[in-house]
């Protein structure tokens, strides 16, 4: 014999999934308690999810209804009033609230699966903001007896919306937007594309909370529908020695944060500033027998390289031509900044850094070599901090350790410049005598942005970047 | 529609409001929303109003207006029944009001087609932004806010030609914005532009004009009615817009800080609680209506009887309040 709470809850399935009667009947007829429940977990599956029907709890059975999506493009809504209190009486079309998403007022009404009830507890209180897609609001239930179990109800706590209370005491303000954004968790970035989705999709994923974009589509176009979320594509299992499928041609390796913003980064680069590119060849010879000397003088202390000395000059060249030096700040003004911090740029495995060495001007050759050495051991680790390597006024990108001769960089914004040096290779040059004698030269190219820098400016700072490195007792000065 | 500048089918019909008065000309779009079916048979409705502030449905009006400024300048203001925020109209500004089938509803579209004719016909470009704004050279030059109940909608915008920028700005600063705390929708006011300072032959007849010109060439069926001002059932029902209750009652629940020793909670327009170190004294003040007849009387009673805890510097922060009551 069925108890009466398991057959309120039969007939409660009855009526959602449109049982007639005499099937209900035959049910009730059914000795054996372990039958009914194989009958009737046959039927859960068909119900939406919005009603969860609960059958072994101490609470009657009820309906908990949640936020359904009231629009095709709503994503969150704040309930704004509630048109009816606890207790009262629920008819068919009845509006349950007022919701306020997106500047349109929507009026949620009962879903239409439930025929008619009572309103037992409202889970989001009125004033609650920004409730997404699926999260509980309310439970109904079919008999007005019912209605005062929930009085002390309690929802459980992930799925009880915040309602904001009226005491905001301290605001937040917004942190400040980095101007270099290199960090890795920058995934929000806006895309203006629109999910294609068939209306009857949308519906089924906000039942179900299903995520929208986390879906394949079969439709045209890539288009999501219903499909796709009733029948999910799943990975094939592997059943033995049939027909093998053939190998995939290619991998899709999903971009990470940082490599995503130096995509965006970069190509925002390319295209919105004008880039010209001046290049000059620097002869080595004196900076390398330098180099030489000063690590033969200290032999305990750590080596000093080329690179040290290439920056070294250029922020000597930048106090000269602060031309260089400059930012471009909308249409209106230039920033000329008074320190020379040049960004060096460092390879590491998750993608291109360029930390800062502040002030280099100002820096000894081997102060500036600690500097380089320290940010390119944290890059390498991935412990940067922000003011490491957001910043900046001139950058240097040095490849020519891996043997390229020259090459041409793109400019990091808001920037003006960047120098791209090349490797040193000895060549054969002719000398005062009109015989031959060999050389060991380095391109350099410099891109510069004409919108701040002309040519005739570059080219100065190029020839005093070249007076630096071909007679670096000059920087003396 | 192949060929179609507007997001209208066929038997569109457009109708013209005579009236001035806010209050008429929303329970006009409220009538038209109750009573009308609009399948097949999509309405536009085109308005302008008198100076006055209009809120959004669930805002707060002392929160939102300067009640001082609109009081002192015949300024009128009325609740509508669509979300949002709070905007300034006048002659300079006309609202359009798109009422369809909520299968028919489409904010975005409606927008574009508007943004089209501007561009055809008085050359300005502009864009649909993401809170569906229409912006010119990134100044707002109209608001969108729309309603869907029982199988209908209605989108509704204004458009700003030469409305009076000054009045618009002073009435939308309140100066109880800092003290009142609620969960009520904020209005987030933007920088905004009249349109016929960028085309001296764009104004609100000029736009209507062509507007019902290419509703008339373009769909089948499509007519123009003016609406006169005075419909029985629709003064009736704007009575009832203009009331007490609607516009201030109709507030959700919210909390003023007159300053960090007292706190009034204000529901249903009327103070239920008393919050802070001087709750005992400002007893009186329970159960009135937060409105210059009711509150004052009893504020000034207590200022008598407790003359020693007041002195003319120490008012205790009420002034502002009181200076902006309804």
């Amino acid at each position: 014999m069925l108890g009466s709470n398991t057959l309120r809850c039969l007939r409660l399935f009855a009526r959602s999934s449109y049982l007639p009667y005499r099937q209900l009947h035959k049910l009730r007829r059914l000795t054996g308690r372990n039958t009914v429940y194989s009958q009737v977990t046959m039927l859960t599956p068909r119900l939406p999810r919005s009603i969860g029907v609960r059958w072994l709890s101490d609470l009657p059975s009820h309906i908990k209804i949640t936020l359904p999506a009231l629009s095709p493009t709503m994503e969150v809504g704040s309930i704004k009033g509630w048109k009816l209190k606890e207790g009262d009486k629920l008819n068919e079309g009845d509006v349950l609230a007022e919701i306020e998403t997106d500047k349109a007022v929507m009026e949620f009404s009962c879903p239409d699966h439930i025929a008619e009830g009572y309103l037992a507890k409202i889970i989001a209180p009125e004033g609650t903001k920004d409730i997404k897609l699926g999260t509980h609001i309310c439970i109904m239930v079919e008999d007005e007896e019912d209605v005062g179990s929930f009085s002390n109800y309690v929802a459980e706590p992930e799925e009880t919306p915040v309602p904001v209370s009226p005491d905001l005491g301290s605001i937040v303000p917004p942190t400040k937007q980095p101007t270099q954004d290199k960090t890795t968790d920058i995934r929000s970035i806006e895309t203006d594309d629109r999910l294609k989705v068939s209306p009857y999709a949308r519906k089924l994923a906000a039942e179900r909370g299903v995520d929208l974009r986390s879906l394949k589509g079969t439709g045209p176009g890539g288009r999501v529908i219903a499909n796709d979320i009733t029948q999910p594509i799943k990975t094939p299992v592997y059943t033995g020695p049939k027909t093998e499928a053939p190998l995939p041609t290619y991998t899709d390796i999903e971009m990470s944060g940082m490599r995503r913003t130096i995509a965006k980064r970069l190509l925002e680069s390319k295209q919105n500033i004008p880039h010209y590119y001046l290049q000059i060849a620097v002869s080595m010879d004196t900076a390398i027998q330098l180099r030489q000397d000063f690590n033969n003088i200290s032999p305990d202390l750590p080596k000093l390289s080329l690179n040290d000395f290439v920056i070294k000059a250029a922020a000597t060249a930048l106090r000269i031509v602060p031309e260089c030096n400059s930012s471009f700040h909308d249409q209106y003004y230039i920033r000329q900044h008074h320190n020379v911090d040049i960004c060096v740029a460092v390879a590491t495995d998750g993608g291109l850094l360029t930390p800062i060495v502040f002030t280099a001007d100002k820096k000894g050759l081997r102060e500036i070599n600690r500097d380089v050495a320290e940010l390119a051991e944290k890059a390498r680790l991935g412990n940067l901090q922000p003011q490491e390597f957001q910043g900046g006024t001139f950058t240097i990108s040095n490849l020519g350790m891996y043997g390229v001769s020259s090459f041409s960089a793109i400019i990091n914004p808001p920037q003006s410049c960047i120098l791209a040096v090349g490797s040193t290779q000895e060549i054969v040059v002719p000398d005062e005598e009109g015989c031959y004698k060999t050389a060991k030269v380095m391109n350099v190219q410099m891109s510069c942005d004409h919108r701040v820098v002309d040519g005739a400016v570059g080219a100065k700072w190029l020839k005093e970047f070249k007076r630096f490195m071909e007679c670096p007792a000059a920087m003396l000065q | 529609m192949l060929g179609s500048i507007l997001n209208l089918p066929r038997n569109a019909k457009v109708l013209r409001s005579l009236s001035f008065d806010p209050f008429y000309n929303l329970a006009l779009e409220d009538w038209l929303f109750q009573n009308i079916d609009f399948t097949n048979n999509p309405l536009v409705l085109f308005s302008q109003n008198s100076p006055s502030v209009i809120l959004g449905s669930f805002q707060n009006p002392w929160k939102e207006a300067n009640i001082k400024y609109l009081k002192r300048n015949g300024i009128k203001l009325a609740r509508r029944s669509s979300g949002g925020g709070t905007v300034y109209h006048d002659l300079g500004n006309c609202n359009v009001s798109i009422l369809t089938t909520k299968w028919e509803y489409d904010r975005k579209g409606n927008l574009e087609k508007i943004c089209k004719v501007l561009r055809d016909n008085f050359f300005i470009s502009c864009q649909v932004n993401k809170k569906l704004d229409i912006v010119y050279e990134g100044f707002k030059i109209s608001g969108t806010a729309s309603r869907i109940a029982r199988g209908k909608a209605y989108h509704h915008f204004t458009i700003l030609f030469s409305s009076d920028v000054y009045a618009l700005t002073e009435s939308l600063q309140s100066p109880l914005q800092d003290i009142i705390k609620t969960n009520a929708t904020p209005s987030v006011p933007s920088p905004v532009i009249n349109l016929s300072s960028v085309n001296e032959h764009l104004n609100a007849d000029s736009f209507y004009s062509v507007y019902s010109d290419a509703v008339l060439r373009e769909c089948r069926d499509a007519c123009c009615y003016e609406i006169p001002a005075d419909m029985h059932e629709i003064v009736i029902h704007s009575h009832k817009l203009s009331s007490w209750d609607r516009v201030y009652r109709d507030t959700p629940k919210f909390r003023i800080s007159i300053n960090p020793n007292i706190e009034l909670v204000i529901e249903k327009g009327r103070v239920t609680t008393l919050e802070g170190n001087a709750s005992h004294i400002l007893e009186p003040l329970l159960k009135t209506r937060l409105c210059y007849q009711e509150f004052v009387p009893k504020y000034e009673e207590i200022v008598e009887n407790f003359s020693e805890c007041y002195s003319e510097n120490n008012t205790l922060g009420f002034n502002t309040l009181i200076q902006n009551l309804p």
